[in-house]
């Protein structure tokens, strides 16, 4: 059994080196070493991990680096990719960085400590102090005002048994800039992936950001995306969640500027022992922001999925338009989903909204797909795929919503076939 | 083609369909016309498959094969199409890529090779053209956000790309204006051929008059009470079903 102390679970197994050496960067590292040994991994009598259990990744064994088995790579036809194995830029398995492209094992030591340097508010620190101790590498997109990017970057993570790989990204687009980014986190062995994604938008920006989690059974993925959005800017994200045992994606987002926009969108599909949370903090800090959170689930065979999602309104932060969803499908009895709205409104004249729904496949559907002449499986696969899908269809790039849309097709079948195993 | 023979199905435990005899050869066209509660939609219930229905005696025979023992999915494989009165919508899933699907588990059914993807969509762009369907509808998802009258097209270009032997269309007519019901009845009159058969459920007179049927059957409380010519249902036009015992019925 983990130790348990300050509702904090103690990661023993994990073995971290000591971080030796001098200057600020050393200095940053260590700290957060100590804090994160201080603080632990976060346990369920913390509000915000009421639902999940993170004691089967804390009796598990990491190193920080393993060597991970390459499967085939996926390649998204008008993308640039950029591989990442076990935490660590590929650069002979990627294509030439665009402009504005970098990576972070490769930016010096001062333009480091400025990246790595106080994520905005993480709501749990200790994860994140983690990867602030550890973090090697990542991606960095940085364009300067009125740049874009030519075409959207792919960006491919493999991860190898025992590995534990925490990668910092770091986003900073100037005013108008825009650039698209879609992710695919792909490993089969047992390993801890704990990315932290540092974005801020100026005036006017746009990022729209694709993830596609569809890594093994036995992997462990605890991801936090941190977004500061400025006036009249946008972040769009649409995450695909198919793989992990116990996947927390978890979005702390700030809407600072007027007219500020966010569309979050997500979809967790898991069988049997498979745990995947969407937690969502959603900050209106100024008048006139618009948000959107919809987030769907779809489980069979004792899997679970949670969606949190918070909304907080500032005082001020008049005229604030703020709606989210979760409607979640069980295939059978023994899947079980929750969601939890929580708004926290201290202005007036602010629209907000939430809705939660629970159900099963409409049988109605069902035979009628059946009488087209497929069978119940296929029958039942297709509206799986098809309750996902509806998510992908304001996805501008056709060979990025292909991608998404064979992760959907793929999960739905494995999700509604009867022979699979139990 | 089909053969029903001494039917007796319930509901709820309630008996509904009451010794129905029905028999359709290739190349028939044939209507079942009924006032409200005559059992109607109970029969395409049991024709169909659709659960919360028990069929007590008797039997119905597809080509000389049990129907009531085939599963839906094998009733489509074998050549059986059905025509619905509320097509399902069904989001997240284009038009395109359900016609593929169910065309294809046909083929497999029947024993044939998938279509490719040039011959499906030529075959998908020519039954949608004579359809009056835009092409750009096949590309959203099915039945979304589509009228009446276009879900009933659909559903008709569904029934000319699976090529089936025999249509069973409930109430196919329900809910359409004029011009939608012209081209549905064209649709189902490229139905017609020496080795198919049609079998239209209907309450109401109108879509005969672009479907010509074969032989129309007057069905009440559970079994059919008359069947004629053509002719027949005209005559049911002119005086209402009140000759049936039904009371009232507005015909609107």
């Amino acid at each position: 059994m983990p130790d348990i102390a300050n509702d904090r679970l103690s990661l023993k197994p994990l073995n971290l080196p000591a971080i030796a050496g001098e200057g600020p960067l050393n200095d940053l590292r260590r700290a957060a070493a100590a804090r994160f040994l201080e603080l632990g991994a976060p346990a369920q009598r913390l509000e915000r991990w009421k639902y999940t259990s993170l004691t089967p990744l804390a009796k598990t064994g990491f190193a920080l680096a393993a060597p991970a088995e390459l499967a085939e790579l996926p390649r998204i036809e008008g993308t640039t990719r950029l591989v990442f194995v076990n935490g660590r830029f590929d650069a002979g398995r990627s294509d030439a960085l665009p402009q504005g492209v970098a990576t972070l094992g490769a930016v010096g030591e001062t333009e480091i400590l400025d990246l790595l340097g106080p994520v905005a508010e993480a709501p749990d620190q200790s994860l994140t102090a983690l990867n602030t101790a550890f973090a090697g590498d990542g991606y960095v997109v940085e364009l300067g005002a009125g740049e874009s990017l030519e075409q959207p970057l792919h960006i491919v993570h493999v991860t190898g048994a025992g590995a534990a790989a925490n990668l910092r990204n770091v986003v900073r687009l100037g005013g108008t800039a825009r650039a698209t980014i879609i992710e695919s986190w792909l490993g089969e062995a047992e390993y801890w992936a704990n990315p932290v994604t540092d974005i801020r938008l100026a005036e006017g920006s746009v990022l729209t950001h694709y993830k596609w989690q569809r890594e093994g059974a036995d992997a462990f993925h605890t991801a936090l995306n941190t977004v500061s959005i400025a006036t009249g800017a946008r972040y769009e994200a649409l995450t695909l969640a198919t793989g992990s045992r116990i996947m927390r994606q978890e979005f702390a987002i700030a809407l600072d500027g007027e007219t500020a926009d966010c569309l979050l969108a997500g979809a967790a599909l898991g069988h049997e022992k498979q745990h995947l949370d969407f937690t969502v903090t959603m900050d209106h800090r100024a008048p006139n922001a618009h948000s959107d959170q919809r987030f769907k689930s779809v489980l069979a065979s004792g899997a679970r999925s949670v969606f949190q999602g918070q909304v907080k309104v500032a005082r001020g932060a008049i005229g604030t338009d703020a709606h989210q969803t979760s409607n979640n499908l069980l295939l059978d009895r023994s899947a079980e989903a929750d969601a939890k709205p929580e708004l926290e409104i201290f202005a007036d004249d602010v629209a907000c909204s939430h809705g939660a729904t629970v159900g099963e496949l409409d049988e109605n559907k069902v035979f009628y797909l059946k009488s087209r002449g497929l069978s119940d499986e296929a029958a039942r696969a297709l509206l799986v795929e098809g309750f996902v899908a509806e998510l992908f269809d304001d996805v501008a790039h056709e060979a990025i919503a292909a991608h998404l849309r064979d992760g959907a097709q793929g999960a739905a079948r494995r999700l509604t076939n009867k022979e699979s195993v139990i | 083609m089909l053969e029903i023979k001494n039917l007796h199905a319930s509901v709820d435990g309630k008996d509904i369909l009451k010794g129905f005899n029905l028999t359709i050869n290739a190349g028939e066209v044939h209507a079942i016309m009924g006032p409200n509660g005559s059992g109607k939609s109970t029969l395409a219930s049991v024709l169909t498959g659709r659960d919360g229905y028990e069929v007590t005696q008797g039997e119905v025979l597809y080509k000389g094969q049990d129907l009531l023992d085939m599963d839906v999915s094998e009733r489509a494989g074998a050549g059986i199409f059905l025509g619905f009165q509320y097509p399902v919508e069904i989001p997240g899933i284009t038009s395109m890529n359900f016609l593929k699907s169910a065309v294809n588990a046909v083929r497999e059914a029947r024993g044939e090779k998938p279509l490719d993807a040039v011959s499906f969509l030529k075959l998908v762009k020519e039954k949608a053209n004579f359809m009056e369907m835009p092409e750009a509808m096949l590309k959203r998802a099915v039945n979304v956000g589509f009228s009446g009258g276009e879900k009933k097209r659909h559903d008709i270009v569904q029934m000319l790309m699976l090529d089936p032997s025999l249509a069973i269309l409930d109430e196919v007519d329900s809910g359409l204006d004029i011009d939608a019901l012209k081209v549905v009845a064209k649709g189902i009159n490229a139905m017609r051929g020496p080795d198919k058969a049609v079998l239209m459920i209907t309450h109401y007179q109108r879509l005969l008059d672009y479907v010509t049927p074969d032989v129309v059957h007057v069905m009440k409380d559970g079994k059919i009470l008359r069947t004629g010519g053509k002719d027949l249902a005209q005559e049911l036009e002119k005086s209402g079903y009140a000759a049936y015992g039904e009371v009232e019925q507005v015909a609107s």
